[in-house]
Order: structure tokens, then C-alpha cells, then sequence
């Protein structure tokens, strides 16, 4: 009867497989990320790594149409559909259908799995079969005859209601099998190879935040046990797919993560079951819970944030990372630096060609081809590596491994290939860096935007160059000091005045002695409103300067999105705002300042900020990544000098007492937030006037 | 006291007249549009001519369309079906209509066979050998009349839209005419199959689906609207280019020609159908455009805003030609459409000769730059004048083959949308006016062609004339057509740029005048944009749903060329692609849409020989080596999209076109593809394509005029065809008895 089928089947395949199938249009664009900082990365077009091969369905197996489940990959490269009909189909490399397994139990009869949600292949092609709705694990041979059935451990590690709904499985080289339960927020359930429940593995942690830490303190103080069982408790994420790769390490997947901002959607766990996944971002290393491997962009529909959902990960025998969020239909593929390869398909669940899907529900990999499963579309989609791909996979594989110039050849072609491929550049920067070129390996490192080797080489480049010319700098600098030491004494000697003109000199000295000069400026009134414009002019210049022309190890500037009001706005616009704001409050606490001495003294006092900006700048070049606390302090000796300098120039000003100053303080910044919020409000009223007008004018336009 | 009275009358005039006003409000008045007396008429032969001959059958109210040679009969009933006397709400209904409810928001779809036939609403009646079916839809109370006559070659449904009749309680949103009139009953081989033309051609085969739903595939003729506000964009579209369809049945055909309203057509496909047993292609005509739109009542939902009104213009027509004998396939179908344009006068034979290769050079972008806190933009040049000249002369020497030419973004907003057609100059940065005509003068001396692209749709900036408030066109909401364009990784609106608009079509003449004027020394104009690009707007009926398309770009193009210049277009529609001297990104495969089975060269088949032919670019698509094969198929000469710098900043724009483009890293391969195929494209570049045939092994062959004959090998494995071992992934050609086999294996990424 079988035999019939099968030759009828056969049939059918000589007409589909027949077919020429033409999809190399592809529907969408293949992308990757240029990280620029933990929370920045910018998506930029790429090569295709993989092309839409073909797709596997029901019509294409000549077979029923069934939800397709769950696939997997056998170490032959065939593949294991789960249909939700208690069926598995097994396709070959090209596609064709091999069989279909029914499971047989100990009595004979076929057991029933429907709708189960995972399967696995080991390597001696034993199934083992999540099956869901009956709790259990279904451990069947290669034809299907049931070998073990795995129900819900007795041990006193599980909690009394934990409800055993087995939905994905893995097992390692030595049979210790890992199973995901749905619902199951304490990890994945580990047993041993006699099948034996060990413990739970690997579980997410809680993010804890210092809000969370209080509110759990507080309600422990005020709450009894029985309102705090009434609260909501903040569960951790479960894992919705797990991996292992050729040497055991697990890799999970988590789906929607947190309510705002979605990280660690991929980990990678040591056998003790903690993340061991890292990204580096040059100036810091984070742990990949803290790192969000999906986009920070996001689409919106009815007025909520379509959030992405991580439902499937695989891991190929070169350890790279295949994850498939099912919200937008992507498949990204991650090395085990947390870098991005590539990330391609798309859909947005409507999907109607092919490589965009419709609810892209399961993902698995065998050599150089992905597949990728849809439970709307009922299909799998069969992906393959390009020339390109396989290139760029080799070359990233070599590199990880720390062969820089084995890897360079493939990298330099790479780089010729797409130009937007800042893998290439970083290892070619790595590659030059081995190779002992460190200009070179500048060069590339800055256009990878690799801080890490950037630093290495310029501290190679430094150390050369000092050594080279040590003589020369020694002599520079001493007869630079030298100079100094001269120019101050003749400057006394002589009397010498470098600034002459006393307003200037004025401003510039309120840095050194804030007290004596702004009491002059009040006295003899040499405060120049002239020159706190040219200041406040300067401090929005010197922060832009210092945005935009930091060396790009310590800006995280983007042309794209760099606003230029919001510049103004916390520069100049702060200094007019707390000018008026504390000239208003101070008026009505009887401060003598008019409002043109509040700006001068506000602007005055903004010097420091604006040494700061240039000189930061300026510095930026030279300094490693690791030095940047240098750039730190920097900041906070500018932010210190200014604020000395604005509270005494505001107390003299007005006359202030100390304590008065602070109380005026506190109000002026209330008036702040007030003239913000009218502004604001101004402004919308404004903008929906405009809008009115605009509408107005269009209507008469076309009537 | 007087002057009060005064005022007093003035206030209540003015009341009343703002009374009167709101009176034109939502209160909606209905009239009545049901026929007082629905007409029969008796079943017989209406009329016949040379060929065919046409019945009507009261009974099953069926039109009958004999081939007198064959006796096979086409008929809007299938054949077999009406033939079992029996009844179905699908195959017995000549139209369908979708129809929207203003008062409670609902869309629904009524069938002439529940809502008009079985009812007696139908009125038919005969004139002159035209039958005139007019369905009345009682809930909709929507009136539609159905013009049916015999012509020479091909029978001809209409509707005009002026007949269509409202009561205002419904608004009707589209019709599909004969929905099975183009039909076949499904069947397991490869001898029946519906055609539609998306991309470069699909065939849909017939074989009953084992699951129980039928495989289907629906398209808007010459693309989704792009004056139409979406929520979801989820992909980049291959649209259908020309407004047919067409059937095979064993040794019949049909070929359906949408003649009138096109742009406003949808075509449907469904195939294997497993409930009714049938399989079929048909047109929708959309005469109300739509939004899309997200609402909130108690809670948010999506739905459609319909426009208004409808274009009372409008003239719907579709000709069934039938197909029999050796002509009844997808071959016969290019030889039958060819010979209805060439008569039409819509396929102008260029003198154009098809180049070997095109290049295409991406200028430059404009890219973001902060100077002192001031953000402005800056052209950031990818590829200069005289830098694409050395490009071609390196690759002229090293391949002995003349290239073509086409300029992408060498205007003065490069490939950013700035302003119409980027300013109608060229950009200084590349070398401007200067570079232009040096290269001009380089490329006339060696009998190259050159062309540089001109954006006449697409601006978001005020200048020449054209402004973005007053020149932009509406949505069928009456919203601005104004969009932002897209995130590349989740396809949703990017607000970090300024929207795109799309200018009133309107002004499009203008626009063109003042390219001709200003642009007077450019001897080869591309205009992609304006060539493949579908759009209504709703500042004018004629414009509605697209309307009007097909007219205008065809007059104006004439326009552009009898002012002496030459036209290339990318992806062009049919209307623009019969006039172009050059085509480019032609479309190789059928976009991969689901249901879909195989790719057919249908597009290439007609226009091959007319116009000169160019692929989209190989170094940007996945498969090189595949894309190649499918241009070898169907004698579409391959084309490279090259610049001559990097630049970081590029990367950062919104063209997906720079990042596998840098002329020092694809050279080699560029060089290779071309060595491998130049001799061949040289051969077959200015012949018609007179067959195409697809194996069983997977092996194409096509036969070009003059008897030269290519095979392809698309698959994995080798073949053997006639004899002859061709290798996977190579060609081999046949021309005055010498063959000659290439394999591209390795010929580019």
C-alpha cells in the first residue's frame, strides 16, 4: 500500500522537481549592521550571503497539506519536517521526499502527536519528537518505532504545578538531552542519556534595575503575604528555541525580551548554564544579555511598537549564528563575537513571494543551506550560500580563529566585492596589524570602525614614532617649556600685557579668580553683553565641534540624525533660558542684577566648557580608548570650573548669601521647566495653526 | 436703528446661507437606478463573422464563442461545465463586483449569479450583433451594463463607466468581467496552464491541488499605485508590465488584451482550483482607488478610505483573442500581442543595436554634512564624467565590445530624490555640463550610446517652477502624495528623511517640456521613473485609479523623441517599453511570487528585435551566474552597475545600488561575463525572438530569427539535448550550422 503511494507520489515529483525554479529577484534586501555604540547601529544594504533556493511544500511533496511544526536537519543533510498531523516528512538534499514517518508505539498502533512542536535527529538518526499536548517526549528510531517515551520527572526540583509541554529538544555528543518546556521560565529541563531528569539548565535572570530593587524592598516592608501573592511577578523570559553547536556549547534564543528596548534575545551557555556570549564594543565589552541582537528601529501599528520575536536558532559546524525573528520575518546571522553577517528575508508576516513569510515559525541549517519553516504558508523555504557567502563565512571563521593573514586574500577579494562589508575592513585592520603595518591598520580599523585594533595600532604607531624620533621631541618639549618659562618671566619683568583689551581680559580671567573680576565687572561695568554673545556663539561651535570632529573612538556622531536644533538648544538655548529663568526669580528675591549681567555671567561661565571642547577634541587623537577616564575628568573639572564660576557670578550679580543663591537656584530651575512647558505649548499651537493654514490653502487650491 | 435693521437682515441671510450650506452634508440621498423591466433575450446566434461565431443561451445566460475551424468553444460558462446544465455561484456569474458600505464600513463582494441572475435582475438585449447585459445588484442597488461584441479576431467586453449606475447607497470599488470566460479544466500535465505577465512571464500549471485550496495570484497591471498610502510595505514588487493574460487548454488558447483602462486592472489567476475543478485568469477593473488607514473607535483597526467618486471617463474593455494549433501556447500568445501592438503603432521598430553589455554609472549621492553646527548636504561623487569615460575605454579594450551607456545620478541631487529631474543639469561635482559632453563626444565617436537618467515623478524640493505644495498629486483620500521612504531593515517609514512626492500628473507635460528645453543637448534621455511607474491622482477624474496612464507617458514620450531624443527605460511598463529605443533592467524571471511555477521570457519575446534589451545588474544580484543563463535565454544583454570610488558616506544613502559596485573589485569578473558572451549577444541582439521552449530536464531553447538557436542549462546537472552534453550552469548556440557551448560556472560572484 505504501509502495503504491509512494510510486504515485513519485509521480508527481518527476512533474514539480521538473520545474525551473527562478527566484533570484529577490523580494527584499539583504542588510547588516555598522555598530557605532551600545545603544547605536545603523543597517546598511550588503551582498547577498544566501539566495532563495526553493520551497518545499505540501504540493511540491505531492502530500496533504499540513501545519508544518518544527524542522530539523539530520547530519546527511536531510530534512525532518514536523507536520501537525502526527507526521514527520523526510526530504533529501534535493528537495525530493524520502518518507514519512509515522511514530509506532510498544503496542503497534501508531501513537498520536499531534500538533507536537519540536523535533531533533541525533547523530544515530533517533527522533525525538516534542510532544506537547501530551506532555511527553516521543524517542522513536529512524523508522519510527517508538523507543522511549519521556513524561514528566518526579523530582522534588520541580515545582507541584509545573505542567511538562516539552516544545523544543537538543542533545549533546555524550546524550544529555535538553528540553524546553512551554511556559517554563526556569530553563531548559537536562536529562542524562538514560533519560534521567537532572535539573534545569541555563534559566534567564530577571533583569533587576535599582527602581525594581526598591519597589521589592518596599513591598517587603509594607506588604503582607497575601497582598504581595495578589501582585504580578516579574517572571523571567523562557526560551523559545535551543542549539547546541559541535562542541556542546548550547546556544538559546528568547523571544519578545523586555516592554521597551528587547536584549540578550541570544545566549550562549557554559556547561554550568550561565551566558558566555560577549560583545565588544571596542571601548567596552558587554555581556550579550545587555546587547540587543535585533534592531532598534521599530515599526508602529495601532499606536504600539511592533516588537520583534527571536521564535528559532540553529548553529552551523563553523559555530555561526542563525536566528529568525518571526515578527518581521528576518533571519540574521550572528559570529560568536555578536557581530552581524548578514540579515535578510523579510515579509512582515504578509509575505507573498518567495523568501518573505507569513509566520516564520522554526529555522535549521545543514551545511552551506538554511531552511526556514512557516506554519501560515505551510512550507519551508530552502536557502543556499552564495559564492559570496561562503567567502565571507570562511573568512570570518579564519578570523575568529586568529588567522589574520590566512583569512586576508579571502578578505581583500571580499572587500572588492562589497564595500560595505566592515567585517572585511576590520580583519584586513587585524590582518595589517599582524603583518606589523599599523598605518594600514589604522586606515582599515577606522573604516570598520574597530576602536579595539585602532588602539593597538596607534599605540604601536606612537611607540614607534617616539622611539624614532625620541630626540627631537625630547628637544621640542624642553625648549617648549623653556619658552614658557621665559615668556612668564619677561612678561613680569616687562609688565607685559598679552590681552589688552580689559574687557576680554576680564572674561578671561574669571576662570582664575571668578570673585575678584566679577565684582570688577559689576563695579565698573566691564562686563561686555558683546562678548557673552561671541561666548555663547563659541560654546555652541566648540560642541558641535566637539561632536562632530572627535576622533571616532569617542563620538557617536551621525550626519543622518544629527539635529542641530537640539544642539542650540542645550547650548545656547540653556544659557538664555537660565538667564531669564533667574533673573525673573532673582527680581522677585530682590537680586540688584539686571538681566544683561545674569547672561554675561551665565555665558562667562561657560569658558571652561568651551576650553573643554576644543581641547577634548584636540586630544581625542592621541589618546588610546582605555584613556578616555582622561576625557572624563577633563569633563568634570570643565563642568566643576562652570558651575564655580556661574554660582559666585550669580551671587555677586545680585548680592546675593549662599543659602539665598541655592534657594534661588532651585526656583530658577522650576522656572526653567516652566518656560519649556510653555514653549512647548506655544509651540504645538503654532504648529497646528500652520497645519490649518496649509489645509486651508490646499482646499481652496482644489475646489 | 435703520443701520441695525440693516445688520439684523444681514446676520439672518448670512445664517441662512450657512443653513443651506450644511444641508450639503452627510445626510446621504438615494435614488432609484432599478430597471423598471429586466429584458430577456433568446437563446441563438447573435452574430458571426469569417472565424467565429457568437451565441447566446437564455438558459444558463451564457455567451458561446465558436471557432468555426476548430469547433472548439469558448464560452463564459466553461464549456464543460455548461454542458452539465448545472449552476454555480462562481462559474455562472459574468461578473463579480466588490461593492463598500459607507454606513457600517463594510466591504462586500455580490456575484451576478445569486445576486442578478437567479433574481431576475438581468436584462439582455441584442443590437446589431452586440449583446448588452445589464446586472442589476439589488442590496449594493448598484446598476452595471456588460457590452459584448464580436470582432474580426476577438471577442470584446466593455463597460463604460458612465453607465454605471449608483443609487448612493453603496459605492461600488471594482468589477471583474467573464471571470471564467479565460478558463480550462484542471489537469495533471504540462499542456494546459494559465499565463499572467508578471515580471518577465509566468505559467501557472492546472494540476488540481491536493491541499483543498486553489494557488492564486493577483496583481495590479503596471504595479500597486504608488499614489496610495500603505500601513505595511513588505516587499519589493515585480509587477505585471503589460496588460494581458491568457489560457492554455490542451491545443486551444486564449490571449485576454486588456485594450481600454488597464491601469486601472487587476489580474487574478487561480489555479487548480479543487472545489469547482476549473482553472482561470481574468481582469478586475478598480474604479474606486483606495487608502489605507488605521482608525480608532473603542479600539484600533485598519480600513480603507475609498475616493469619492469615480472617473465617469473611463472606458473598461478586455479582447479574448482566440489561439489554436501550433500558435496555441504562451509562444503564440508574443506573436499574436507583438502583431496587436505593431498595428496599434505601440511597438516602434528602434534602429538602436543592442550593445553586448550596458554599464550603468551611479554619480553620486547627496550625502549629510554639519558645517559649524549647520547641517547641510554635499554631493558625494561615486563616479565622475571622466572617470566613467576611462571605465569604458579600459573595458572597450580589454573585451573588443561596445558597451551601453546609462548615467544614474549624475544630476545635480544625484540619486536623491531633491528636485524634478535633480535640477534638469548635471551635477559640478561629476564634471557638469563640460564632463557630460566631453563624454558625449567620446562615446558618439565610437558608436556608443549614452543615456542619463531624468526623474520627472519623484521631488521633495520647490524649484523650476514645480511646487511641493501645489504640485504634488492626492490619494485617493485627498491626502498629499507624500511619503517617507524606507528603513532597510524593517521597511517602515524613515523619518530621518524629507518625504517623497510625486508630482500632479498634470504637470507632467511641463515637466517634459522643460527637460526638452533645458536638456536639449542630452541625446539619450533615461526616464525610468516616468516610464514604470503607475500612479493616479485624485486632483483630476482623469487621473483616478491610475487612469490615463497608458495615454500620457506614450505622448509624452513621443514628445522626448520628436524632439530628437533617444529613450531608455528601466523596468519599463508596456506602453513606455513599445516606444523606448533601449530598455533596461528588464525583468529575467517572474518575481518568485507564491503560485507561480515557471519563468517564461514573454517580455523579452515581444519586445526583443524592437527595442535593445538590458538585465538588471549582475554584480548586484545573488545568483550571477544564474541571472546571466536567464539573459542568454532570452538575448537580454547583461548589465554592471559601476562606480569608480568608495566612499563611506554612500553606504549611509538611500540607494541599494553602491554596495557591490566599485569598478576596481568587480572588473575581472565584468570582463569575464563579457568575454563569455559578447560574441553571442553581438549575434542575436537585434533578432526577434521566434520561440521558446522549456524541457524537461530543466534546459530552455529559444530560436531567434535567422535561425540561431540557444540552449541553456539551468540546472545542477548536465543534459543531454539532440545529442549534445551540455554542462550545468552553460549555453550553447547554434547559428549557420556552427554551435558553439560556453559554461559561466565561475564567471563573476
Amino acid at each position: 500500500m505504501i509502495k503504491k503511494q509512494l510510486t504515485a507520489l513519485s509521480l508527481i515529483f518527476i512533474f514539480i522537481f521538473s520545474l525551473r525554479l527562478s527566484v533570484s529577484a529577490a523580494p527584499t534586501d539583504s542588510f547588516t549592521h555598522w555598530d557605532l555604540t551600545e545603544n547605536t547601529k545603523k543597517a546598511v544594504y550588503t551582498k547577498d550571503v544566501y539566495k532563495s533556493d526553493a520551497v518545499i511544500n505540501a504540493r511540491s511533496l505531492g502530500l496533504d497539506s499540513s501545519i508544518i511544526q518544527d524542522i530539523v536537519c539530520d547530519k546527511n543533510g536531510n530534512i525532518y519536517i514536523l507536520a501537525g498531523d502526527s507526521r514527520i516528512l523526510v526530504v533529501d538534499e534535493s528537495y525530493k521526499l524520502i518518507k514519512t514517518i509515522s511514530v509506532t508505539g510498544f503496542d503497534g498502533l501508531t501513537v498520536d502527536f499531534t500538533d507536537s512542536r519540536g523535533i531533533y535527529i541525533s547523530e544515530e538518526n533517533d527522533i525525538y519528537i516534542g510532544d506537547t499536548n501530551n506532555g511527553r517526549v516521543l524517542v522513536c528510531d529512524a523508522e519510527g518505532k517508538l523507543i522511549k517515551e519521556i513524561i514528566r520527572p518526579e523530582s522534588p526540583i520541580l515545582p507541584e504545578d509545573f505542567a511538562f509541554t516539552p516544545t523544543k529538544i537538543t542533545r549533546d555528543s555524550k546524550g544529555y538531552l535538553y528540553v524546553i518546556s512551554d511556559g517554563a521560565y526556569y530553563g531548559a529541563l537536562l536529562f542524562d542519556s538514560n533519560y534521567e531528569f537532572l535539573s534545569f539548565y541555563g534559566a534567564n535572570a530577571v533583569e533587576a534595575t535599582v527602581l525594581s530593587t526598591l519597589q521589592n524592598l518596599w513591598d517587603m516592608l509594607t506588604k503582607n503575604d497575601e497582598k504581595r501573592s495578589q501582585e504580578m511577578k516579574k517572571l523571567p523570559y523562557q526560551f523559545l528555541d535551543i542549539a547546541l553547536d559541535k562542541e556542546d556549547f548550547a546556544y538559546t534564543c528568547t523571544g519578545i525580551t523586555a516592554d521597551e528596548s528587547g536584549v540578550g534575545q541570544i545566549r550562549m551557555l557554559s556547561p554550568g548554564g550561565s551566558n558566555i556570549l560577549e560583545k565588544n564594543f571596542g571601548t567596552s565589552v558587554v555581556d550579550s544579555g545587555a546587547f540587543n541582537f535585533a534592531e532598534f528601529d521599530v515599526a508602529v501599528r495601532h499606536d504600539k511598537d511592533v516588537r520583534q520575536n527571536f521564535v528559532g536558532i540553529a548553529v552551523d559546524d563553523m559555530g555561526f549564528i542563525y536566528a529568525l525573528d518571526s515578527t518581521y520575518g528576518l533571519i540574521y546571522v550572528y559570529d560568536t563575537d555578536c557581530n552581524l553577517v548578514t540579515a535578510f528575508g523579510g515579509g512582515k508576516n504578509s509575505g507573498d513571494r518567495i523568501g518573505t513569510y507569513s509566520a516564520a515559525c522554526a529555522i535549521a541549517v545543514s551545511e552551506d543551506k538554511v531552511f526556514v519553516a512557516d506554519s501560515l504558508q505551510n512550507s519551508v523555504t530552502a536557502y543556499e550560500i552564495t559564492e559570496y557567502g561562503s567567502k565571507v563565512l570562511e573568512a570570518q571563521s579564519l578570523t575568529l580563529d586568529g588567522e589574520y593573514i590566512a583569512a586576508k586574500p579571502l578578505w581583500q577579494e571580499i572587500s572588492g566585492l562589497d564595500q560595505n562589508n566592515r567585517l572585511a575592513m576590520s580583519a584586513l585592520g587585524k590582518a595589517a596589524y599582524s603583518e606589523g603595518n599599523y598605518k594600514e591598520a589604522m586606515t582599515y580599523a577606522k573604516m570598520a570602525m574597530d576602536r579595539t585594533t585602532y588602539d593597538q595600532a596607534m599605540k604601536k604607531n606612537q611607540e614607534a614614532f617616539i622611539s624614532e624620533n625620541f630626540v627631537l621631541i625630547f628637544l621640542l618639549i624642553i625648549t617648549f617649556l623653556a619658552g614658557i618659562a621665559v615668556l612668564i618671566a619677561v612678561s613680569k619683568k616687562r609688565q607685559i600685557v598679552l590681552v589688552k583689551n580689559q574687557r576680554v581680559s576680564i572674561m578671561l580671567s574669571c576662570c582664575v579668580h571668578p570673585f575678584r573680576n566679577f565684582n570688577d565687572k559689576k563695579k565698573k561695568k566691564m562686563g561686555s553683553v558683546i562678548l557673552a554673545a561671541i561666548l555663547s556663539v563659541l560654546f555652541f561651535v566648540s560642541a558641535v565641534i566637539n561632536m562632530v570632529y572627535k576622533d571616532f573612538r569617542f563620538t557617536s556622531f551621525d550626519a543622518v540624525t544629527y539635529n542641530p536644533v537640539y544642539q542650540l538648544v542645550t547650548t545656547v538655548g540653556l544659557i538664555l533660558l537660565w538667564s531669564v529663568a533667574n533673573w525673573a526669580v532673582s527680581v522677585l528675591q530682590q537680586g540688584k542684577g539686571l538681566f544683561k549681567e545674569v547672561f554675561i555671567v551665565t555665558s562667562y561661565a561657560m569658558l571652561p566648557m568651551i576650553v573643554y571642547n576644543l581641547l577634548s577634541t584636540a586630544v581625542s587623537y592621541f589618546i588610546n580608548s582605555s584613556s578616555d577616564v582622561l576625557l572624563s575628568g577633563m569633563y568634570v573639572a570643565a563642568i566643576i570650573l562652570s558651575g564655580i564660576i556661574l554660582v559666585v557670578g550669580t551671587m555677586i550679580v545680585h548680592e546675593f548669601s549662599l543659602p539665598r543663591f541655592l534657594l534661588t537656584a532651585i526656583l530658577t530651575v522650576l522656572a526653567m521647566i516652566l518656560i519649556v512647558f510653555v514653549l512647548f505649548m506655544v509651540g504645538m499651537l503654532l504648529s497646528q495653526l500652520w497645519q490649518f493654514i496649509v489645509t486651508v490653502i490646499l482646499e481652496i487650491t482644489y475646489r | 436703528m435703520r443701520k441695525i435693521k440693516k445688520y439684523i437682515i444681514y446676520m439672518l441671510n448670512l445664517s441662512l446661507l450657512l443653513l443651506s450650506l450644511s444641508a450639503c452634508s452627510t445626510e446621504k440621498v438615494t435614488v432609484n437606478v432599478k430597471p423598471e423591466k429586466f429584458e430577456a433575450l433568446n437563446s441563438g446566434t447573435i452574430t458571426e463573422n469569417q472565424k467565429y461565431i457568437l451565441d447566446w443561451d437564455d438558459t444558463q445566460k451564457c455567451i458561446l464563442l465558436k471557432n468555426k475551424e476548430t469547433s472548439h468553444i469558448w464560452s463564459t460558462l466553461p464549456y464543460s461545465f455548461f454542458l452539465q446544465n448545472d449552476t454555480n455561484i462562481n462559474l455562472s456569474s459574468p461578473i463579480f463586483i466588490n461593492y463598500y458600505n459607507p454606513n457600517d464600513g463594510s466591504l462586500m463582494t455580490a456575484k451576478a449569479f445569486a445576486d442578478c441572475i437567479e433574481s431576475g435582475n438581468l436584462s439582455v438585449t441584442e443590437d446589431n450583433g452586440t449583446i448588452r447585459m445589464e446586472f442589476y445588484f439589488d442590496d449594493a442597488e448598484i446598476l452595471v451594463p456588460l457590452v459584448i461584441s464580436l470582432n474580426d479576431n476577438c471577442l470584446q467586453v466593455t463597460v463604460r463607466a458612465d453607465e454605471i449606475k449608483e443609487s448612493g447607497k453603496t459605492q461600488l470599488i471594482d468589477i471583474s468581467v467573464l471571470p471564467y470566460f479565460c478558463s480550462t479544466v484542471n489537469s495533471a500535465d504540462r499542456s494546459s496552464y494559465l499565463f499572467v505577465p508578471v515580471g518577465s512571464g509566468a505559467l501557472m500549471y492546472t494540476d488540481e491541488d491536493v491541499q483543498e485550496f486553489s494557488r492564486s495570484y493577483s496583481g495590479e497591471v503596471y504595479g500597486e499605485d504608488a499614489a496610495r498610502y500603505l500601513l505595511d510595505d513588505t516587499a519589493n514588487e515585480e509587477p505585471i508590465r503589460l496588460p494581458i493574460f491568457g489560457v492554455k487548454a490542451n491545443d486551444n488558447a486564449m490571449l485576454a488584451i486588456i485594450e481600454n483602462g488597464a491601469e486601472s486592472a487587476i489580474i487574478n489567476a487561480d489555479a487548480g482550483n479543487s472545489r469547482n475543478g476549473y482553472s482561470t485568469a481574468y481582469a478586475t477593473f478598480t474604479v474606486r482607488g483606495h487608502d489605507e488607514t488605521e482608525v480608532k473607535r473603542t479600539d484600533y483597526s485598519d480600513a480603507l478610505i475609498y475616493a469619492a467618486e469615480i472617473n465617469k471617463k473611463a472606458v473598461y474593455s478586455v479582447c479574448y483573442y482566440p489561439l489554436s494549433g501550433e500558435s496555441a501556447d504562451y509562444n503564440g500568445m508574443a506573436a499574436l500581442y507583438k502583431d496587436y501592438l505593431t498595428k496599434k503603432g505601440s511597438l516602434i521598430d528602434s534602429d538602436a543595436e543592442q550593445s553586448a553589455y550596458q554599464l550603468k554609472f551611479l554619480g553620486g549621492s547627496l550625502v549629510n554634512d554639519v558645517i559649524l553646527g549647520v547641517p547641510n548636504t554635499r554631493m558625494q561623487s561615486a563616479t565622475t564624467f571622466s572617470e566613467a569615460q576611462d571605465i569604458i575605454k579600459e573595458l572597450y579594450e580589454e573585451t573588443d565590445a561596445k558597451p551601453e551607456v546609462l548615467l544614474k545620478g549624475f544630476a545635480e541631487d544625484g540619486l536623491d530624490i531633491g528636485r524634478i529631474a535633480g535640477g534638469f543639469g548635471f551635477s559640478s561635482v561629476l564634471g557638469g555640463k563640460k564632463g557630460y559632453l566631453a563624454l558625449n563626444e567620446y562615446s558618439e565617436e565610437n558608436g556608443i550610446s549614452l543615456f542619463a537618467e531624468y526623474d520627472l515623478i519623484h521631488f521633495n524640493n520647490s524649484s523650476d517652477g514645480f511646487s511641493t505644495i501645489f504640485d504634488t498629486a492626492l490619494t485617493a483620500g485627498k491626502q498629499l502624495a507624500a511619503f517617507f521612504p524606507l528603513k532597510k531593515n524593517i521597511r517602515y517609514a524613515d523619518e530621518n528623511y524629507s518625504k517623497v512626492r510625486l508630482l500632479q500628473r498634470s504637470v507632467l507635460p511641463n515637466a517634459i517640456e522643460k527637460l526638452v528645453n533645458k536638456a536639449d543637448y542630452v541625446s539619450g534621455i533615461s526616464l525610468t521613473a516616468l516610464g514604470s511607474i503607475a500612479y493616479s491622482d485624485y486632483s483630476e477624474q482623469t487621473y483616478y485609479a491610475k487612469g490615463g496612464t497608458e495615454k500620457q507617458v506614450s505622448n509624452l514620450l513621443k514628445v522626448v523623441k520628436e524632439n530628437g531624443h533617444r529613450i531608455n527605460i528601466g523596468k519599463a511598463n508596456g506602453y513606455a517599453a513599445g516606444i523606448a529605443d533601449s530598455i533596461s533592467d528588464v525583468p529575467l524571471t517572474n518575481g518568485g511570487y507564491f503560485g507561480l511555477d515557471e519563468s517564461v521570457p514573454f517580455y523579452q519575446m515581444v519586445f526583443h528585435g524592437f527595442s535593445t534589451l538590458y538585465s538588471t545588474s549582475l554584480n548586484l544580484s545573488a545568483d550571477w551566474c544564474g541571472e546571466l543563463l536567464y539573459a542568454v535565454e532570452s538575448g537580454v544583454s547583461p548589465s554592471f552597475t559601476v562606480t569608480a570610488n568608495e566612499s563611506k558616506a554612500l553606504a549611509d544613502t538611500l540607494s541599494n545600488e553602491y554596495y557591490g559596485s566599485v569598478y576596481s573589485g568587480i572588473k575581472a569578473d565584468i570582463i569575464s561575463a563579457i568575454k563569455s558572451t559578447s560574441d553571442y549577444f553581438e549575434l542575436v541582439g537585434d533578432r526577434n525572438i521566434v520561440s521558446h521552449k522549456i524541457l524537461d530536464s530543466g534546459a530552455a531553447v529559444t530560436q531567434f530569427s535567422g535561425g540561431i538557436t540557444v540552449i541553456t542549462n539551468h540546472s545542477e546537472n548536465d543534459v543531454e539535448i539532440n545529442g549534445t552534453k551540455l554542462q550545468a550552469n552553460s549555453f550553447s548556440y547554434t547559428s549557420g550550422g556552427v554551435t558553439k557551448t560556453c559554461n559561466l560556472t565561475g564567471g563573476g560572484q
